[in-house]
């Protein structure tokens, strides 16, 4: 767990020396070049797809790539770069939507065991256990289902079992904060502990926590796609790279295009995403290395 | 006495119910394979068994097992190409009098388990216990022209009926709804027993099932009769066809029979040491459109529904431009089909519909089996419905939850797209849009008094040809109600390895003992 | 110290009984009826109800839990609803598939990461050492599902090397090894990154460390020091982690089963998942927590073997 020093200065002005140095590293420079590719291919999908992801056209079914069909067509003759633009958006909306939900959540259960008291932070610490007791693909093979498939039900069993880690290590990072000589001095003073928390230890401990956080983005990339190469996440019409992929196998004997479209962009996204997130780790806290 | 002449059969025959254009497959030996495999003939198909009870089968898986572990009176002939009945576990039949069909078996089979000897008693257990209330029986519609069985003696008996049904016989007895069970033995289980048949007779029986992985059969040592070249059949579940082919191709199953979608890409790169060609069935498949669903009680929006897919596009991407639209639940060339009414896409018709009905941003479920072929159907009836603003949400399930129908299921019913086994008799599928079907097997909830009087006019005619056109009108009720969209009649490849002879019917399914290895 | 792993064992139970518990009932908890759902079309009523009193599904919740857990206690799983055998007989089936497909995974990652890393230790900062640096957060990166797919795709599919389906369990070891060697991969490549990786920390950490200074001051060969001493030390953390790791292994093998189509616990929860089969996936899912428990035990035991450090710090 890390326990990031309390007494250290506000790391602003850090910021744009450490972006340089950030870019100086080669991983770094490949995975920032990578995830903001992957951004822009997103966001403007709606501009830069070709055809519309969902439009059917089965005359050209299953067709190699051509100068009209950069990534050939699926089985139903549908314009495979369009749908893995497409998927893109939902790739990267569920893992960042699924990281802010799981960081905030944890954060807000870790300060609470952390600083809380005693019965408060046994119940929370003995639900992450439990939580973390569950291979989370197979967990979400017996929940998915229950839900019904569907983007939610994704984001939903993702933050679950994503908040016990990083509650875990706020409530670390503050019991230990909680020792120190500062945070006696602080207390010592008269000051609330929601007060302490909010406004000496949180700004401390909010960027090794996002670190952490970006070198799960992948990690989520992943869940998503294989979720919905399982069934249990998203469903058609929304495209998605698992869905892609799940069609690239169903057909693999037809061709070997639709699964390299699919999975192209999801090794692209999660090498882009762990690259960013070691060059970050590396640049900004060398310390945390130390934890993988 | 043998095989009246009034019964030839017409090509095809089989009991309404789960066959779904998936990959059935079956495989043999496979060439080249380690010696240990070489006498077992492999079999990739949809699902596990659920139900070997001839009352509450369900699944095509069922109907293999029920097919080729249950003796019966007649069976159609694996040969092939046409539809034949011959004599099974029955010496003779004699049906000169339509009213009572006197019957008699070959004496010494006998069943696997200790349960003694086929006798008539059997058969009038097996046949009189779809008419028992408390059993529920989902095969009770297709026997209630039967008056009873009366035994005459330890293998004889006359099956009397209470009107001159013609299609009891024909589509019934010699198929899945004539399996016989041993009544010793059902009644030990208390008449009713699920995936593990009671007591079995014929060349094969149960060796070991592994739900999810596999059920073998074995040769039954007490069986007497004409026996296959394979020591063991081995069932493998896999549900999808593209995976079945892939099994196949990596020589993992030497046998398969699944939906033309990929017949050209066969053909075109076909896998090593493979023969393939294509056979016709006369299995109807159609979306079903719950009429008794609040969002769809309008007729005006399931005639909507039906104007806004594009069918011959659905055929195109999924049986490759190779199975014909459909008109009816009767397939081409046999009595009752109705040539020329295929129905035609109409966009503005049915945004027309669509608003006069008011209903305006209409959120309906699709139910099928979760095949690649099934998939490919519904995300283009989605991407069709989407165009009249109707949202699809679609929902795959697996063979055996599909099927399974209950109280809570039936009432929640909206959209469903699915196939039946079909019948040469289309009384067969045609009875159980019925009022008293509503919630078994008449998915559609579809009623109509109208239809209900023509149903029971063509039960009791003689004529195939006159039932042919009671039949043309029903189907023509049943398409202007807005309750069924009829989609295909599907052909199917086959698939086998070199150096074998399968055993099938002339729609491609298995018969287990008549595979044969080539010389 | 005895206190804390009285302590520690007891906290794992009461996780351990809570998991099982949240468990029952988020899949009771699912809409449909299991009675109907394994009984078929044309249950009576009364076949449904004598169904749900069988399993004890007409009673509360909490009792359905307790009767539950106190069978499981006594190593009773139930009735697997599809096949009618006790569930063990179902996990019995799978579970030997999966756990050969761990343990042929976990084969493959320390078999080629331990080298991997070691190796980059001795000629650290060398283009050798860089391009393994690279290669090893790459291949983290690729999803299970992806690797199972592509190989698939080449060997199987394409080159019809290897089988495409199924563990190869009537043709003998050589037919189980030959059905292995994909799902293995899958599973276990993603490792032998992480292993390199952290053998390689781990490794410079033991080389810079004073005895074995000592060591090579008293002239003993870098060979022999590198492989007899340090190696051993280096490895002990790549036992933990293979250990926990584990749990992630678990999911990486359902989709390495499912596209393989081959018998295994992620095979089986997904289809009794499907089937609401929920004595199986409950039996599934308590397979796959034991699979980690004593795993991670293993591990413990290995580590004491490996590196007498540990087995000294122990005492």
């Amino acid at each position: 767990m890390t326990q990031p020093a309390i007494d250290s200065p506000a790391a602003a002005p850090q910021t744009r020396g450490g972006f340089w140095r950030l870019l100086r590293d080669p991983m770094g420079a490949v995975g920032l070049t990578i995830v903001v590719a992957l951004i822009l291919s997103a966001v403007f999908a709606p501009w830069l797809a070709p055809y519309d992801p969902a439009a059917i056209n089965v005359p050209i079914k299953l067709q190699p790539p051509s100068w009209d069909h950069w990534l050939g067509t699926d089985q139903l003759g549908r314009d495979v770069l369009s749908r893995a633009l497409y998927g893109g958006q939902i790739a990267l909306g569920v893992a960042l939507v699924s990281t802010c939900l799981a960081v905030g959540i944890g954060m807000i259960l870790g300060m609470a065991a952390g600083f809380g008291p005693r019965w408060l932070d046994n119940i929370i610490v003995l639900s992450f256990d439990t939580v973390r007791a569950y291979p989370v693909i197979i967990l979400a093979l017996a929940v998915g289902p229950i839900f019904g498939a569907g983007i939610v039900t994704i984001i939903g069993i993702l933050v679950a079992t994503s908040i016990p880690y990083y509650g875990r290590i706020v409530r670390t990072s503050i019991i230990s904060a909680a020792k120190s000589e500062y945070v006696e001095a602080l207390l010592a003073m008269g000051m609330s502990r929601t007060r302490i928390v909010v406004r000496h230890i949180l700004p401390n401990i909010i960027g090794p926590i996002l670190i952490l956080a970006s070198m799960d983005i992948p990690t989520f990339i992943a869940a998503e796609a294989g979720l919905s190469f399982l069934g249990v996440g998203v469903k058609p019409p929304t495209s998605s790279w698992g869905l892609i992929l799940d069609d690239g196998y169903k057909f693999i004997r037809q061709t070997s295009w639709l699964v390299i479209a699919g999975s192209v962009p999801l090794i692209l996204a999660t090498l882009g995403f762990t690259f960013l997130g070691e060059a970050l780790r590396d640049t900004f806290d060398p310390k945390l290395r130390k934890e993988v | 006495m043998l095989l009246h002449s009034d019964f030839r059969p017409k090509p095809l025959s089989f009991v309404r119910s789960a066959l779904f254009g998936v990959a059935l497959t079956v495989g043999a030996a496979a060439a080249g394979a380690p010696a240990v495999a070489a006498e077992q003939l492999r079999m990739a198909v949809p699902s596990d068994p659920g139900y070997l009870d001839p009352a509450y089968w369900g699944s095509t898986v069922d109907q293999f097992l029920i097919d080729n572990l249950y003796p019966r009176l007649a069976k159609y002939a694996p040969d092939g190409k046409e539809w034949k009945v011959e004599l099974a576990d029955a010496k003779s039949i004699d049906m000169s009098d339509p009213m009572n069909i006197v019957f008699e078996l070959k004496p010494g089979i006998m069943w696997a388990g200790g349960y003694g000897e086929l006798t008539a008693e059997d058969v009038k257990y097996s046949f009189e216990r779809h008419l028992d209330p408390d059993l529920e029986s989902s095969l009770a519609p297709e026997f209630s022209s039967l008056e009873e069985v009366e035994v005459t003696g330890k293998y004889t008996g006359i099956i009397r009926l209470k009107e001159p049904s013609a299609t009891l016989w024909a589509s019934t007895l010699v198929s899945t709804g004539g399996a016989i069970i041993s009544k010793a033995a059902a009644e030990e289980a208390d008449g009713y027993f699920e995936a593990t048949p009671v007591a079995t007779t014929g060349p094969y029986r149960l060796k070991e099932f592994e739900p999810g992985n596999k059920l073998v059969l074995e040769r039954n040592p007490d069986w007497t009769g004409e026996t296959g070249d394979f020591d063991e059949i081995v069932l493998l579940p896999i549900g999808d066809e593209n995976a079945a082919e892939l099994a196949f191709s990596a020589g993992e199953i030497d046998f398969m029979r699944h939906s033309a979608g990929n017949f050209d890409t066969l053909k075109a790169n076909p896998p090593a040491d493979s023969e393939i060609f294509m056979v016709q069935s006369i299995d109807p498949i159609w979306l079903g459109i719950t009429a008794s669903h609040e969002k769809l009680q309008d007729q005006r929006v399931r005639n909507a529904i039906q104007l806004a897919i594009d069918v011959p596009t659905i055929l195109q991407a999924t049986s490759g431009g190779y199975s014909k639209q459909a008109t009816g639940i009767v397939a081409e060339g046999l009595p009752g089909y109705r040539a020329g009414k295929e129905l035609k896409r109409d966009v503005d018709k049915a945004r027309e519909l669509l608003a006069e009905a008011g209903a305006d941003g209409l959120n309906v479920r699709l139910d099928y089996v979760n095949t690649t072929e099934r998939n490919t159907a519904a995300q283009i009836i989605q991407a069709n419905l989407a165009e009249v603003g109707i949202t699809l949400d679609l929902n795959a399930q697996d063979e055996g939850t599909f099927w399974n129908i209950d109280e809570a299921k039936a009432a929640d019913m909206q959209m469903h797209l699915k196939a039946w086994t079909g019948n040469p008799e289309g009384f067969y599928t045609l009875q159980y849009f019925v009022g008293d079907q509503i919630g078994v097997w008449n998915w559609e909830a579809y009623q109509d008094d109208e239809y209900e009087r023509l149903l029971e006019e063509a039960r009791v005619t003689q004529d195939a040809a006159a039932r042919g056109e009671i039949y043309e009108t029903m189907q023509q009720m049943l398409e202007d109600s807005g309750t069924f969209l009829f989609i295909a009649q599907d052909p199917y490849v086959v698939v086998h390895r070199k150096g074998m002879v399968p055993g099938i019917l002339p729609d491609g399914r298995p018969v287990f003992h008549a595979f044969k290895k080539a010389e | 110290m005895f206190a804390y792993v009285v302590r520690r064992i007891g906290l794992g139970f009461l996780v351990l009984i809570l998991a099982i518990s949240s468990l029952y009932i988020l899949v009771q908890a699912a809409p449909g009826d299991p009675a109907s759902a394994m009984l078929g079309p044309r249950a009576t009523p009364a076949i449904k109800e004598a169904f749900r009193e069988r399993l004890g599904l007409d009673q509360p919740l909490p009792v359905q839990i307790v009767k539950y857990l106190w069978s499981v206690a006594q190593g009773d799983l139930g009735t697997d609803l599809k096949s009618k055998q006790p569930v063990w007989n179902t996990l019995a089936i799978h579970l030997p598939r999966t756990i050969e497909l761990l343990a042929a995974a976990i084969v493959i990652a320390a078999g080629f990461g331990i080298p991997l890393g070691c190796m980059a230790a001795v000629r650290r900062n060398s283009a050798f050492d860089r391009i393994v640096g690279v290669l090893s957060v790459s291949i983290i990166a690729v999803p299970a599902v992806v690797i199972a797919i592509y190989g698939m795709l080449i060997f199987s599919a394409g080159l019809g090397w290897l089988p495409a389906i199924g563990a190869g369990e009537d043709g003998g070891i050589l037919s189980i090894l030959h059905h292995l060697i994909l799902p293995a991969i899958a599973v276990g490549i993603g490792w032998v990154g992480y292993l390199a990786r952290l053998v390689r920390a781990s490794m410079i950490e033991v080389l810079s460390a004073n005895y074995i200074r000592n060591a090579r001051a008293f002239g003993l060969k870098e060979r022999w020091i590198i492989y007899r001493y340090a190696l051993r030390i280096a490895v002990a953390p790549t036992v933990t982690v293979l250990g926990i790791g584990v749990g992630i292994m678990l999911g990486s093998a359902v989709f390495a089963e499912i596209v393989f189509a081959r018998p295994g616990i992620g095979k089986l929860m997904y289809d009794a998942v499907i089937l609401r089969n929920y004595p199986v996936t409950l039996g599934a899912v308590l397979a796959a927590t034991l699979i980690l428990i004593v795993s991670t035990t293993l591990s413990d035991i290995l580590n004491a073997i490996i590196d007498p450090r540990f087995k000294e710090s122990g005492e």
